[in-house]
């Protein structure tokens, strides 16, 4: 007791000295607060952003993850009716689940015959109304109003492109693609009749020849069916989104699922390369996962199928998180040996000046641990309050800028969205800022401290 | 029983490559409950002498007992619980903890020596009663006068009971009004409380107040009178005459 009052009101003693100290460490903490709550905000839209449109798990045929992208024919899951109605029905599973949807991924090319251009796509085929289900998640309170999935109401044949495909098949005047001026004719698309073979050109001509109507937005995606034989789908582009990622926008085809099974597989029982399993809380996936790993292994077992995350998915997700951890550390570090370097400094000018105090407690029967003590808990009281009035300055700030209407795009984003900091009710990082900055402060105390602890008494007592 | 026995004792000081030798071959014996005065010349190791008497500076060479206990091996820890417990102190700059009240600067030493609540308030204001500060107790040192200052020193010396009062030129930095005043409560409380003060000072007033007075010069006793005694003595243990000063001009640096 008489040891914690004797560091207040040493503190006080020099209040110039203690609040500037106290400044360093405030601005250290409301630093760390703030670009914590900036990547905690980017990491938690990123996430958001796969979860919405990937799921949290995916089942999918074993080792479609890493081979079957380019043969997606070979890795279907063909009852995946069952397996999703297996999933749905578990009891484990069931108060987890907010939607359970199946997706198939298939590469083609896509042809604009008018054009006389064509380019390979990735092509999603979407089961619509499970989509849009998926973009309702929600778990980390964002203020954004999801679109719709842009198939939603449309006609079977219905497909959206990325801008980048529609800049490729000229698209860009019907569907009203910005940033599209007419490409250099030599450098343009290439022409259907000169890259494919004569059979395929006639194939998709044909398929052309039989569409409903001619229309402006009207492509034709040549792919590959279960048997080998090509197939082509007419499609009508309803829409080109820009995908954020350029290598997505110009590959980006999404079309009905049925649409995309019927390509194919034709007339065979369709399948479909994953079913997407989407969680309330992210903090459920290794339940979940645990739960759809002994179902494939129990119920499920004569299907070869697996469960991947959406982190595995999507590399980019964790690329990003583990940049912005990089730069957070790097950033931590330096406050924290800014932060230990001012302590340090004021708790060695404080040993200093106190020498004959501390010559006359040592006098007078204190140990060489209790001047250690003194100065630690003084180096203590610092980071304490620092950290908590570091928490507070953070809190107000991040209140302003969070209300400030300052808008950006983040990684992965197409639409600016609100500038955010998520420093109210992250509890966890406060706690850590606190231990954190009070552990600096005691660390840096406790040289000085030890110095003062073994000065000579009769030395000490001669600076009186 | 004597307060402390010195037997032997040397302390060399060292200043570059210059050793100083502040005490040389002490032998003393401070007498329980007596006033003894160390007096001597600038420089002859008073101060020293009162340092090793303290336990705050270990000799070189030679034997310290304090009561019963030899204190040269005694651990770090171990003599700052001994000094807690069996020394008190009062300096020259009174040396009271400034953000501490004087009820609080009493109180210190008490709670080094895990006093219980109710017993260290009623020492610590008894000890503020019987140097007068009572009704200053809530008073910081900055609130106070030298001579207030000093009366609290001494009360923080004396509140643990212990078996020596150590004061280094107490009345030094006071006017001779005040000093004589605090050298009046010293021996008032010396023999109130029937403490053995040893009292370093070349006052007049302080060596006259003295049971004991022991003289010492370049680091050697050259006289010790004991009350009740007109003779000049030497050193106890000591035979023959006081041990003459050195002629090589060595001397102790610290007053």
């Amino acid at each position: 007791m008489m040891t914690l009052a004797l560091a207040v009101r040493n503190l006080e003693r020099n209040r110039r000295r203690s609040i500037t100290t106290l400044a360093a460490i405030v601005v250290g903490a409301v630093a760390i607060l703030l670009f914590g709550g900036y990547t905690r905000n980017i990491r938690y839209g990123l996430q958001m952003g796969f979860v919405r449109s990937s799921g949290h798990l995916q089942i999918q045929h074993k080792d479609y993850f890493l081979y079957g992208s380019g043969d997606p024919a070979a890795y279907g899951i063909a009852d995946y009716q069952h397996v999703m109605e297996v999933v749905r029905r578990d009891p484990v599973l069931a108060p987890m689940l907010t939607v359970v949807t199946p997706t198939l991924q298939l590469g083609g090319i896509a042809g604009n015959f008018d054009a006389g251009v064509s380019r390979t796509v990735l092509a999603t085929g979407a089961d619509v109304d499970g989509q849009n289900a998926l973009r309702k998640w929600n778990d980390y309170g964002f203020t954004d109003n999801p679109r719709p999935l842009a198939l939603t109401g449309t006609a079977p044949n219905a497909a959206v492109v990325g801008e980048g495909v529609a800049r490729v098949l000229q698209l860009c005047d019907a569907l009203g693609v910005r940033r599209c001026e007419a490409p250099d004719k030599s450098r343009a698309g290439t022409v259907v009749s000169d890259a494919l073979p004569a059979d395929l050109a006639a194939l998709a001509t044909a398929e052309a020849a039989t569409s409903p109507a001619h229309q402006e937005t009207r492509i034709e995606l040549l792919a590959a069916t279960a048997r080998g034989a090509p197939n082509v789908a007419s499609l009508s582009v309803i829409k080109a989104e820009s995908q954020a990622v350029k290598e997505l926008d110009d590959v980006y085809v999404a079309l009905h699922l049925a649409q995309a099974q019927r390509l194919i597989y034709g007339g065979d029982p369709p399948q479909v390369t994953a079913i997407i399993v989407q969680l309330h809380h992210t903090a459920q996936i290794p339940a979940a996962r645990a739960r759809l790993q002994y179902l494939l292994a129990t119920t499920l077992k004569g299907d070869p199928l697996e469960v991947q995350d959406y982190e595995t998915l999507n590399p980019y997700y964790r690329q990003t998180i583990g940049f912005f951890a990089a730069i957070f550390g790097f950033i931590s570090i330096l406050i924290g040996v800014i932060v230990l370097f001012t302590v340090g400094n004021t708790m060695s000018m404080a040993v200093v000046e106190r020498t004959p105090e501390i010559g006359t407690l040592r006098a007078i029967g204190l140990r060489r641990s209790g001047i250690r003590e003194m100065f630690m808990v003084e180096g203590m009281l610092l980071g304490v309050a620092g950290s908590i009035l570091g928490i507070i300055v953070a809190l107000i700030l991040a209140f302003l800028i969070n209300h400030g209407g300052i808008t950006w795009t983040p990684p992965g984003r197409v639409d600016a969205v609100p500038l955010t900091v998520r420093v109210w009710g992250e509890t966890l990082p406060m706690i850590g800022v606190i231990i954190g900055l009070t552990l600096v402060t005691v660390v840096s105390s406790w040289i000085p401290s030890r110095r003062g602890a073994r000065i000579n008494i009769v030395t000490a007592l001669r600076h009186a | 029983m004597s307060a402390a026995v010195l037997r032997n004792i040397t302390k060399t000081y060292r200043v570059g490559s210059v050793e100083i030798a502040a005490l040389r071959d002490i032998d003393l014996e401070i007498r329980s409950n007596r006033f003894t005065a160390i007096a001597g010349p600038s420089g002859s190791g008073k101060t020293t002498l009162l340092n090793v008497i303290g336990c705050i500076d270990r000799p070189d060479q030679g034997e310290l007992l304090v009561g019963e206990t030899t204190v040269g091996k005694l651990s770090d820890d171990a003599l700052s619980d001994f000094r807690a417990a069996h020394l008190g102190f009062v300096f020259q700059s009174f040396n009271l903890i400034p953000v501490l009240t004087a009820y609080e600067n009493v109180e210190y030493p008490l709670r080094l020596t895990r006093l219980p609540t109710v017993r260290r308030r009623a020492r610590v204001l008894a000890m503020l009663e019987a140097v007068g500060l009572s009704t200053h107790a809530q008073h910081r040192p900055g609130q106070l006068s030298g001579g207030q200052q000093q009366r609290v020193a001494i009360a923080r010396a004396l509140a643990a009971a212990p078996r020596i009062v150590l004061a280094d030129e107490p009345t030094a930095n006071l006017d001779s009004q005040t000093g004589a005043a605090i050298i009046e409560l010293l021996r008032r409380v010396q023999r109130e409380h029937g403490v053995s003060i040893v009292i370093c000072s070349h006052d007049p007033q302080v060596i006259a107040a003295a049971d004991d007075t022991v003289l010492i010069r370049d680091g050697r006793i050259e006289s010790v009178q004991r009350c009740g005694s007109d003779a000049t003595r030497p050193a106890a243990g000591r035979t023959g005459p006081p041990t003459p000063a050195p002629a090589t001009g060595r001397a102790g640096v610290q007053s």
